[in-house]
């Protein structure tokens, strides 16, 4: 046939792979390019996994933080109860009357009264 | 040897794996270092184990790479050290054992980690794995040119080497799993060297005796025989929270955060049990995806050992697969009850740097090696020129 | 040849990974729901949030003061089986050595036990450090049950009044049973998956809470000073005399309020398990109806007056004993025979005095109509009935007009002086305070109100007060009772410019056969005194009834009648009443 078509090899653009012969398919190594690419997904992939992951931990990372809480609650409150009592002693009549003070003031007799 | 790209899936599932791994321990580690504070004392914070887990990944992926890029060729020169080095270690472990130096780090009497002080721990089991399938691939390979293979040059180092390494294994380190493993290698390696059956046959027999004899003579062992159908005890306690995680998974799971099994029920949950916490979390179509990547990833494997031109690829790529799946197999089968807890991790996945970091290197070799299989290439090769001469003769 | 092979790795490859994913798919999908089940069970638990017991208080004057509180303490409970008998021992020794109710050898000896109590009572601040060295120790297997314990910081005082509360948790006697249902509140709950080790998690859709609702916190009318020096007192008569037994009811009149109520010998309500005699437990003044005898010549005597078919000058013959039905009584002081006025007859406890009264009462000899007048009258005294104080009561007794088929006009006679019909304390006492106050009858309460959240909250009453004599027969009544005391008989002790007034009652306790015990020697007597005080000229003030009771012939209304004196000094001094000039 007539048509004049040239085929041009695009072998011959790319500089390092000029070579016809058969199985010289070595190329180039996984290009750096290709790695960092992979490289970045990984890491977004990851980057995305963890934010996931860290808004459905959320509640439960409060959970042993809530229970040393309530213990810190039980604790002042059985402190507060504990307070109580011993006010309740020191001001008892049942202590007053061995308290030496408590026995030397007034028997309640009377001093007499005005009219 | 002409080299061509290598096999992207395998790389790629392995940094799936890995990552998928990264973001599990981030979900639960706050849940076991709070556990742990509470019940033991300890000071964990919240972070600690996802911040080891990525260390751990990083130099995994390091390692990984340092595989890829390592020619073969160079590596094969020196892998006789690989083997030694456990042997030492192994050896060094044991010697702090028996000296109760705290050197040893051990649990319930057996030893299976070398502390090396605050860069955490070793284990020196994996070193032993990954030394097996180094040697033994050179020495096979080199019998097999020798045409000695069936002879006693072959047997007697393979003798000497396998029954140190499970000595070490079985009766110092009482790791009844990593037993498995490295018998798993040899069968694998062994069959696949190109040996007659029979002789194959044989050495599984003698394994078979020498493992009945050792669970007999050890009551440690016979105890965890039996008590595989007990409904007492700290392991079925193990098994019945691994099954309850994973059942109560369903078909989607819980959700991520939602575990209960692994605020404290489950031991081990970051590292053994860590398939079962998954259960929990992702359910059924969670798990199956999980296989889909390990079942995907030791295929390529084996495509890569089935392709290869040489035997020692052939060899190692074996090794590996049986070393991963053998980890594989006996972890989730123990998690679902089919078989007694036998303490060995899920590769890529569970919290623990050795296995990992070594895991990747047996991986990033096979990578490596799968540059140079060449069936494949071949095929697609001779189909690609025919189309092109197809269509330069159509003029 | 090495291809096949590794085909054949393939197979396996595939072979295992089916059947993990079969026996997945089992567990997972199959079994799904049986796991979830066995998940909420293991992970979900209920706990009572138990509500917290109300305190009691009372007053101190105008003030008021907690009289019995709360503790928490701690009872420790070992699992033999798995506790680790060494370090246990010696954590326990350094902590809680006071605490331990078990021997350790008891504890340990059988090693298939998982239960055994070891130490009860043991405080917050060492239970604390115990729980920090066992689990730094690693010491697993021993609970910590949280108990509340009652206070008395005033020791033993009011003890049968205010009761105890037992192991379990319910109030038993006084004011801790009685009020019983307020002082528990309601317990709540909190139902939520918990993790290992008991704490709860914000996983799950099933948490339930209901919060526990306190117990509330009740003021007593009781005045503390006043009810221990009353005790004080009691307790010197059952040493100084032969009564083994005292109680005693102390009352505002013009409220109705109690300001004190006494019942000795007295027990350690925190020690109740100790006590061996369970009538320590009684309240006497409320559960106890008994023959007052001769104080309840007030109430013939005031039915008499309001009536008004008699007055303290009304005179009758006196002869020393009387005849109704056949059946003869007399009188227990046998002088003052022939016409005697009625206060003397009162001043002298003649049984024939009051007999005539209820004659008097009766148109002028005993018969129904009488007899009818009289009952009713009484129990519109509040008498024979509950008074519907707060605490358990016995109501008593009163034979109707028609009670018996025989000797009625007798029966009623006997009544006139306190025989034959039983009343408690605290009836007989808020009657007299009827009768003193203008004849305006106050309910009797020993509420003062609530605390809430600090502030008292007063005890809002109905108003229930009866009109139950009239005005003038109250203050005929009032002179009455003073003449007695200012009698010759009872050389007057009272200090002047006060109005105090009482009369003493000595009775014998009825035997198991329906027949009085001697009145002498070994018999078992009851002596009683209702009295009221105040400045002159003003209404009393307050108002007194004492009853001892022992057995012994120097025993009666005498002794009581010095008890009331005691008391009524000690309450004109810290009442600060002024006397009049």
């Amino acid at each position: 046939m007539g048509n004049n078509q040239t085929f041009t090899s695009r072998r011959g653009v790319n500089s390092e792979t000029t070579s016809w012969a058969r199985g010289r398919n070595f190329g180039k190594r996984k290009g750096t390019g290709r790695f960092s690419y992979y490289f970045v997904i990984a890491m977004l992939v990851l980057v995305v996994g963890l934010i996931y992951v860290a808004q459905g931990t959320k509640a439960t990372g409060y959970d042993y933080q809530i229970s040393e809480i309530e213990e810190q609650i039980n604790e002042l409150e059985i402190k507060k109860e504990d307070l109580a009592v011993e006010q309740a002693r020191l001001t008892s009549l049942a202590s007053a009357s061995n308290n030496k003070v408590a026995v030397s003031m007034e028997d309640a007799t009377p001093s007499g009264y005005a009219e | 040897m002409r080299k061509h790209k290598s096999d992207r899936l395998i790389g790629g599932l392995a940094v799936v794996l890995l990552l998928i791994g990264l973001v599990v321990i981030y979900a639960i580690g706050p849940m076991r270092a709070n556990f742990s504070n509470a019940s033991y004392g300890t000071h964990f914070s919240s972070n600690y184990f996802f911040v080891h887990q990525l260390i751990s990944v990083g130099i995994s992926l390091v390692a990984f790479f340092i595989a890829f890029i390592f020619p073969y060729e160079k590596l094969k020169k020196i892998s006789w050290i690989v083997i030694i080095l456990g042997i030492i270690a192994c050896f060094i472990l044991q010697i702090g054992a028996w000296t109760g130096s705290s050197i040893a780090s051990c649990q319930l009497g057996a030893c299976r980690w070398i502390n090396v002080g605050s860069l955490g721990t070793i284990q020196p089991a994996e070193i032993l794995k990954l030394g097996l399938i180094l040697y033994l691939a050179r020495l096979i390979r080199k019998r097999k040119e020798e045409d000695n293979l069936e002879k006693n040059d072959f047997w007697i180092p393979f003798s000497i080497v396998s029954i140190i390494s499970i000595v070490f294994v079985v009766f110092f380190q009482q790791d009844l799993g990593s037993t498995v493993v490295i018998v798993a290698i040899l069968l694998a390696m062994l069959f696949v060297s190109g040996m007659s059956l029979g002789k194959v046959v044989v050495v599984v027999g003698i394994l078979l005796v020498g493992g009945v004899i050792s669970i007999l003579i050890s009551p440690h062992r016979m105890e965890r025989m039996m008590t595989f159908t007990d409904s007492d005890g700290a392991d079925s306690y193990h098994i019945d929270n691994a099954l309850l995680a994973i059942g109560t998974g369903g078909i989607a799971g819980v959700g991520i955060g939602n575990t209960v099994q692994a605020t404290g029920y489950l031991p081990e949950s970051i590292n053994d049990s860590i398939f079962a916490v998954m259960g929990e979390t992702f359910g059924f179509l969670g798990l199956v995806l999980i296989l889909i990547f390990f079942t995907v990833l030791l295929y390529r494997i084996l495509r890569v050992a089935d392709y290869s031109e040489e035997d020692e690829h052939r060899l190692i790529a074996v090794g590996v697969f049986a070393w991963i799946a053998s980890h594989v197999v006996v972890n989730i089968a123990a998690m679902t009850g089919l078989i007694p807890l036998t303490g060995i991790t899920l590769p890529l996945l569970s919290y623990g740097g050795t296995s990992m970091i070594f895991t990747s290197f047996g991986l990033g070799l096979v990578l490596q090696l799968s540059c140079y299989s060449r069936r494949e290439v071949q095929e697609k090769k001779i189909n690609k020129i025919s189309k092109i001469s197809k269509r330069g003769s159509r003029k | 040849m090495e291809r096949k092979r590794v085909g054949f790795l393939k197979f396996c490859l595939f072979a295992a990974i089916f059947t993990i994913v079969a026996r997945l798919f089992y567990i997972q999908i199959i079994q799904h729901d049986f796991y979830v089940a066995k998940a909420s069970d293991e992970h979900v638990h209920e706990n009572v949030i138990e509500a917290v017991r109300g305190k009691i208080y009372a007053m101190d004057g105008n003030e008021i003061v907690p009289i019995v509180l709360n503790e928490t303490v701690y009872t420790v409970i070992f699992d033999p089986m798995i506790v680790n008998e060494e370090k246990s021992k010696e954590i326990f020794e350094k902590y809680a050595k006071d605490n331990l109710v078990a021997e350790w050898d008891d504890v340990f000896a059988d090693k298939n036990r998982r239960y055994y109590v070891v130490a009860k009572g043991v405080k917050y601040e060492d239970a604390k450090k115990i729980v920090d060295e066992l689990i730094e120790e690693n010491v697993v297997g021993i609970t910590f049950d949280k108990k509340t314990k009652r206070v008395y910081p005033e020791g033993q005082m009011a003890s049968g009044l205010l009761g105890f509360v037992n192991e379990d948790g319910d109030g038993q006697y006084g004011v801790e049973g009685s009020f019983d249902k307020e002082l528990s509140g309601i317990d709540g709950s909190l139902k939520a998956v918990r993790d290992v080790n008991g704490v709860v998690l914000s996983i799950g859709d099933e948490n339930i809470e209901t919060p526990a609702v306190d117990g509330e916190d009740v003021v007593l009318t009781i005045d503390r000073n006043i009810q221990t020096k009353v005790e004080k007192i009691l307790n010197d008569y059952i040493e100084k005399t032969p009564a083994t037994n005292a109680s005693a009811i102390v009352m505002d009149p013009r409220t109705g309020e109690v300001l004190a109520m006494a019942n000795v010998p007295t027990y350690d309500p925190a020690k109740y398990s100790e006590v061996e005699d369970a009538r320590l437990f009684k309240n006497y003044v409320v559960d106890e109806p008994y023959e007052a005898a001769s104080v309840c010549k007030t109430f013939t005597f005031t039915t008499a007056i309001d009536l008004g078919v008699m007055n303290a000058n009304t005179t009758y013959y006196n002869e020393g004993s009387m005849m109704v039905d056949g059946l003869t009584f007399q009188n227990a002081y046998q002088g003052l025979r022939g016409t005697i006025t009625m206060q003397q007859a009162f001043d002298y406890s003649l049984n024939t005095g009051s007999a005539t009264a209820l004659k008097l009462i009766s148109g002028g000899e005993f018969n129904e109509v009488g007899r009818a007048r009289l009952y009713d009258h009484l129990i519109k005294f509040g008498l024979g009935q509950a008074t519907n104080i707060e605490l358990y009561e016995e109501p008593g007794f009163i034979p109707k007009p028609n009670e018996y088929d025989w000797t009625m006009n007798f029966t009623y006679a006997n009544m006139t002086f306190g025989q034959g019909m039983n009343l408690t304390m605290v009836q007989i006492a808020s009657a007299v305070s009827g009768i003193i106050n203008n004849g305006e009858y106050y309910q009797p309460t020993i509420l003062a109100g609530k605390m809430q959240n600090g502030k008292f909250i007063k005890n809002e009453r109905e108003k229930n007060t009866k009109q139950i004599v009239s005005v003038s027969t109250s203050e005929q009544m009032r002179e009455m009772l003073w003449g007695t005391r200012s009698s010759k008989r009872n050389n007057g002790v009272d200090k002047p410019g006060y109005f105090i007034g009482g009369k003493t009652g000595t009775g014998q306790v009825v035997q198991a056969d329906g027949s009085y015990s001697e009145a002498s020697g070994e018999g078992e007597m009851i002596g009683s005194y209702i009295g009221f005080g105040g400045r002159d000229g003003e209404l009393p003030e307050y108002f007194i009834m004492t009853k001892l009771w022992g057995k012994g012939q120097y025993l009666g209304g005498g002794e009581a009648n010095q008890a009331f004196d005691d008391i009524s000094n000690y309450l004109i001094d810290y009442l600060k009443i002024r006397p009049k000039v």
